[in-house]
């Protein structure tokens, strides 16, 4: 039902997959996602619309393998059903026409301040793209950034392309150098955290879309509770966009270590994952089996 | 364990057939207790079964989880024996001849009826919906029909063979059902009534769950019931293989707060896939609010139950890591017995895993797509009591989303009244 009709891989673990889904092309706005559950018994996954084609009544989704299910999803060829897409889901984007407004994502957070740029874009605004990664191989999506932004920096972890250092170093710059009206921030917690302290101090609006840990997306479970202002709130119904002044980061950062543990009944790492407990990990497995 | 037919005889042979019957005020459905009973005794199983269907749609669902106030009411409850009703209702749903229900072609002139929602309420009003000749559809937003059911009941309660059954047969009926439909994200409502629906029945029930106050309930490791089960649900039930991979991710130790049947499906699926597990509540182990039925099986199958107030969840590097309960002491008043928080210091039961069984509520999302929609103050949709509707013309609810149910029973119940009011409205 959800056919695969085009697949390009675009960095290393990363692959950009176009899905045949009129009924969600049709209503997606810059900021919304859908869940993907790849094969059937698979968990879904919570992904990104980076790009919706109304006449061709298909969507972009970028998957990033790290995970069982994402990796099951990356293994789908063209021409393959994905057995369900669901969406959109969560509240878009703010978009206003503000002026000068700064786009700061690392890692796979490019992919979701894409569609943001592109809307920003739309309505008048002057766009200024960041885009952090740990080197260039993992950099994704440059050309499409460099079309939509103004002006576009980038910098990788290792030096590896461009201006070597982190792109809260990027944002600190450039917040100095202009008089900004807005900031969106996608990505890491860190460097979401290092742009509300940042913006903070000039009372610059900030938006940041969170990505915690969810199950389905439908606003039923409470998986993707992130603190705002001091209470939870869900980030599928109530987000992914949140006024980034008001999220508790700390909250937050305990959150997403739901996904780290592999003894949490969360999924268990993919072998590529840098996280992976890898040789390690199985040493230290066995020493403590050894205890017992 | 389902019965076999000599136990089921004999059960049936035990029942009185009091002149008053105390279980049939009880049954919110009102299903004619002892006359299913007394066909079961002669042995007519196909006939209980029909005598059940005449008020209840789905007996293989009812026969599993219904919290059986009927049971409770029974005139052997006093000795503690009371007539096991479920499971009748069960083994006539099981073994009851099922007549094959003719495919039914909906009239193209019928009205239409959209009923939001798949659970409980909203596959009961379907059925009766269809049953009075109007064409049903039903939008579900997750990918297979059956809202709680499917995604909050273990499968060793309820097995998603028999809800897949329950929908062929509503099928079967000319009920439409379209999955990843999500009201006001995909599917809108104007589009809806642009299609040439004439009324939409809201039945999405609340599975939310009501966030604890509770220090430490955003620490890793922490779950909610729902939250819980649906993760575990998600993964196969069916292969071996994933069984083991699921083994595979428990915790050594888990410990559920909450007394309801959430929490004890959580405990017991968490026990069955390796994890020691104990079920923590202020109260008597008796005042869980289960059935007595469903509190033995979940002790022998190995859950622990602890008497005691809890505190807090205790976090290592943001992990879970226990949970600091403050013991209670037994005080004998006029009233009986009772619990009272005792001066000792708290004690921390350890637990990589912590499951809130803290109740449910509504989200936001219906108050944020119709906000035209009027809501009580408890934060449940608004009905008019005489017609059903909501605020807003043509717009009905039912189900737990309007505050009528809490249990399954009375979320069917709810679903019938509306789909008779519904069928009043659009046909007179």
């Amino acid at each position: 039902m959800y056919k695969i009709l085009h697949k390009q891989v675009i960095a290393q673990d990363i692959k950009k997959i176009d899905v045949a889904a009129p009924q969600i092309a049709r209503r997606a706005l810059p900021g919304q996602f859908v869940m993907v559950t790849p094969v059937p018994h698979e968990r879904g996954i919570p992904m990104t619309i980076i790009d919706s084609d109304e006449r061709r009544s298909m969507i972009s989704l970028l998957v990033h393998e790290v995970g069982q299910a994402t990796a099951k999803l990356g293994e789908l060829s063209i021409g393959q059903d994905i057995y369900q897409v669901v969406g959109p889901l969560g509240r878009p984007s703010q978009i206003e026409k503000v002026g000068l407004v700064i786009c700061v994502a690392t890692g796979v957070g490019a992919a979701q301040i894409l569609p943001v740029c592109r809307g920003l874009k739309k309505k008048g605004n002057r766009v200024i793209g960041i885009i952090g990664a740990k080197s260039k191989k993992v950099l994704m999506l440059e050309a499409q950034m460099r079309v939509v932004c103004d002006e576009l920096f980038i910098a990788t972890n290792d030096g590896s392309y461009e201006r070597k250092g982190f792109a809260s170093g990027l944002l600190k710059e450039l917040l100095d150098k202009y008089t900004v009206h807005g900031v969106y921030a996608i990505g890491s917690v860190e460097m979401m955290q290092a742009a509300a302290r940042m913006t903070a101090e000039k009372n610059i609006p900030l938006r940041v879309t969170l990505n915690p840990y969810m199950i389905n997306g439908l606003g039923t479970c409470g998986s993707c509770r992130v603190k705002i202002n001091g209470a939870y709130r869900l980030a599928c119904t109530d987000g992914p966009e949140f006024d980034g002044h008001q999220v508790d980061f700390q909250d937050l950062t305990q959150r997403m270590k739901v996904l780290e543990n592999p003894r949490t009944w969360a999924e268990p790492l993919h072998p590529n994952s840098p996280k992976s407990p890898g040789f390690a990990g199985l040493v230290k497995s066995l020493w403590a089996s050894t205890r017992k | 364990m389902g019965f076999n037919k000599k136990i089921a005889q004999d059960e049936a042979r035990r029942c009185p057939q009091c002149a008053t019957a105390t279980c049939l005020p009880a049954c919110p459905l009102g299903i004619d207790i002892p006359g299913f009973i007394r066909l079961l005794r002669e042995g007519d199983t196909s006939g209980a079964l029909e005598k059940i269907r005449q008020q209840n749609p789905y007996p293989a669902i009812c026969g599993r989880v219904c919290p059986a106030p009927c049971e409770r009411s029974c005139v052997f409850q006093a000795d503690g024996n009371p007539i096991a009703i479920r499971s009748l209702e069960r083994f006539a749903a099981d073994h009851g001849s099922k007549k094959g229900t003719a495919p039914k072609i909906v009239s193209p002139q019928a009205k239409k009826v959209a009923v939001i929602g798949s659970g409980p309420a909203g596959m009961t009003a379907a059925d009766y919906l269809a049953q009075s000749g109007l064409g049903v559809t039903i939008f579900e937003a997750a990918h297979r029909p059956g809202g709680l059911l499917r995604y909050g009941i273990p499968e060793f309660r309820l097995p998603q063979r028999i809800l897949d059954e329950q929908f062929a047969q509503l099928k079967l009926m000319g009920v439409d059902i379209q999955t990843d439909m999500v009201l006001g994200r995909t599917l809108m409502i104007d589009e809806i009534f642009m299609r040439g629906f004439s009324a939409v029945l809201l039945a999405m029930g609340k599975s939310l769950p009501r966030f604890s106050e509770l220090s430490g309930s955003g620490l890793a490791g922490v779950y909610y019931d729902t939250e819980f089960l649906h993760l575990l649900q998600a993964v196969d039930k069916e292969g071996a293989l994933d069984l083991g991979r699921r083994q595979k991710m428990a915790t050594p130790k888990t410990v559920v707060v909450g007394r309801g049947p959430s929490a004890f499906d959580a405990g017991r699926l968490a026990l069955r896939l390796g994890s020691e597990v104990q079920v923590v509540f202020d109260g008597f182990e008796e005042e869980a609010a289960i059935d007595m039925d469903m509190l033995q099986e979940a002790k022998e199958e190995g859950i622990g139950m602890q008497s005691m107030q809890a505190l807090g969840i205790v976090g290592e590097n943001g992990f879970a890591a226990g949970v600091q309960c403050r013991k209670l002491d037994i005080v004998e008043s006029q009233n009986g017995l009772s619990l009272q928080a005792s001066n000792e210091e708290p004690v921390v039961l350890e637990a990589q895993t912590v499951v809130l069984a803290n109740g449910h509520t509504s989200n936001d999302t219906l108050k944020q797509y119709l906000p035209h929609l009027k809501w009580e103050a408890d934060g449940s949709l608004s009905t008019n009591a005489q017609t059903g509707m909501t605020s807003v013309e043509k717009i009905f609810g039912c189900g737990s989303i309007t505050g009528a149910a809490d249990t399954l029973v009375d979320s069917m119940v709810s679903g019938r009244t509306a789909a008779e009011k519904i069928t009043k409205y659009l046909i007179s």
